[in-house]
């Protein structure tokens, strides 16, 4: 399943869950306000601390909202 | 699937056969032909320009399409707190752009944030804008794209944005007051922000690259004779700091001896300038050097029936207001455009 590193105040965060929601596509929301270990999974994921960070069942991370990249990903 | 429905999605197939390369392999690739739209109004950009315009049109009766690539809202959905907004004394950026949707989507207005703009073909007589999925052919376009502000480029920009990296002390001034905040950039626009905050913030330190300003000498001079600011010149900033969510601290160095320090801040401020979002209009529309668009009081611009609101226009003032203030005044000579041009087609 699609992970996504998110938080509920992050615009971003929302258009992107929005974007895979209209691609019918299921994901799992990691909230990284939620708890120090989730901002330590988003990190070690992908050695950063933005959100939204996409990570793909291939492995793949997106960072940010990266249409084209998650659009290629998904297909 | 229906039949007629299958017959008219095959019609808009059209399968190319690529030459063959490696070893006979051929490849092959669909493509499918672009729906096209002709409609009244196309506005370009939901932030508070584009949104207001689209009420003021939806209300028109010229049902808008409204086509963003960012945020609704846009900057303003990356702000932490609007006070300056007539009838909300604070209101979260988030909050006063979901106002802002909801506003336009109970008028009907659609606005569709996934479909990217590719190319945009502005002419007196003919107005196309081609995204993935479409081409739309309106009477009347309206660009409100806004500026982003130059980024600082330092390592932890992004996770400090509106909780202590800042680019407009007029919006995010007041969550600071009593505490000491920088102010990074070299010209008038710094230094007057400079003032502004020295008269909420407890201390302001500029920070300054070179050895001078780019500014207007009696600003410069004002900002001197002002206790609470201290000029670092010869100072980079080179990134900044906390150890939780909000910022604590900047990291400096001396441009001259690269000798880098730390240094309490709650916050910087930067004004190292704006970029105009508008990279698809480059060779449509008349820019000004900075690359804003050039549109007067009427938000007229180069191209009769294109329209510009907002920031992305070349103004002095770029506020939630003024950009509210310029959507209207766009949308409404907007409307006049498309029923002159409607009786000019129907004469």
């Amino acid at each position: 399943m699609i992970k996504v590193f998110s938080s509920d105040s992050c615009g971003y965060c929302t258009k992107l869950k929005a974007y895979l929601d209209s691609r019918r596509v299921k994901y799992d929301v990691i909230d990284v306000t939620e708890s120090r270990e989730n901002y330590d999974r988003l990190i070690g994921v992908s050695g950063q601390t933005g959100i939204p960070v996409t990570v793909f069942d291939s492995g793949e991370v997106v960072i940010g909202f990266d249409k084209p990249r998650i659009d290629s990903l998904l297909s | 699937m229906q039949l007629p429905r299958l017959t008219r999605l095959l019609n808009n197939l059209r399968i190319l056969q690529n030459p063959p390369n490696f070893r006979g392999i051929f490849a092959y690739s669909i493509h499918m032909e672009k729906e096209i739209i002709k409609t009244k109004l196309v506005i370009v950009g939901a932030g508070p320009a584009g949104i207001t315009a689209s009420i003021y049109a939806a209300r028109a009766g010229l049902d808008p399409v409204v086509l963003e690539k960012g945020l609704v809202g846009g900057q303003v959905a990356l702000s932490s707190i609007v006070e300056n907004y007539p009838g909300y004394m604070s209101i979260t950026g988030t909050e006063l752009s979901e106002h802002l949707r909801a506003h336009a989507q109970a008028l009907g207005v659609q606005i569709d944030e996934f479909d990217v703009i590719e190319r945009a073909e502005l002419s007196d007589s003919k107005k196309r804008i081609i995204t993935e999925s479409k081409i739309f052919e309106p009477t009347a376009v309206i660009i409100a794209t806004g500026a982003v502000p130059k980024p600082l480029l330092v390592r932890n920009e992004s996770r400090f944005r509106g909780k202590g990296v800042h680019y407009c002390a007029l919006c995010d001034a007041p969550a600071y007051k009593g505490k000491t905040v920088g102010v990074v950039g070299g010209g008038s626009a710094a230094i007057e922000e400079a003032l502004y905050l020295s008269n909420i913030a407890e201390k302001v330190v500029m920070i300054r690259r070179k050895s001078s300003f780019h500014a207007e000498k009696a600003i410069l001079r004002r900002a001197e004779n002002t206790p609470n600011i201290e000029i670092l010149y010869n100072t980079d900033l080179t990134d900044v700091g906390g150890s939780g969510d909000f910022m604590e601290y900047a990291v400096v160095a001396d441009t001259l001896t690269l000798k880098e320090r730390k240094i309490p801040l709650s916050a910087v401020f930067a004004y190292i300038g704006s970029v105009p979002r508008t990279e698809l209009l480059r060779g449509s529309l008349e820019l000004d050097p900075s690359g804003y668009i050039a549109a007067d009081e009427d938000m007229k611009t180069s191209v009769e029936g294109v329209f510009a609101a907002g920031d992305v226009r070349t103004k002095r003032y770029r506020q939630i207001v003024t950009a509210v203030s310029d959507g209207a005044v766009a949308a409404l000579n907007a409307e006049k455009y498309i029923l002159q041009s409607d009786q000019n087609t129907a004469g």
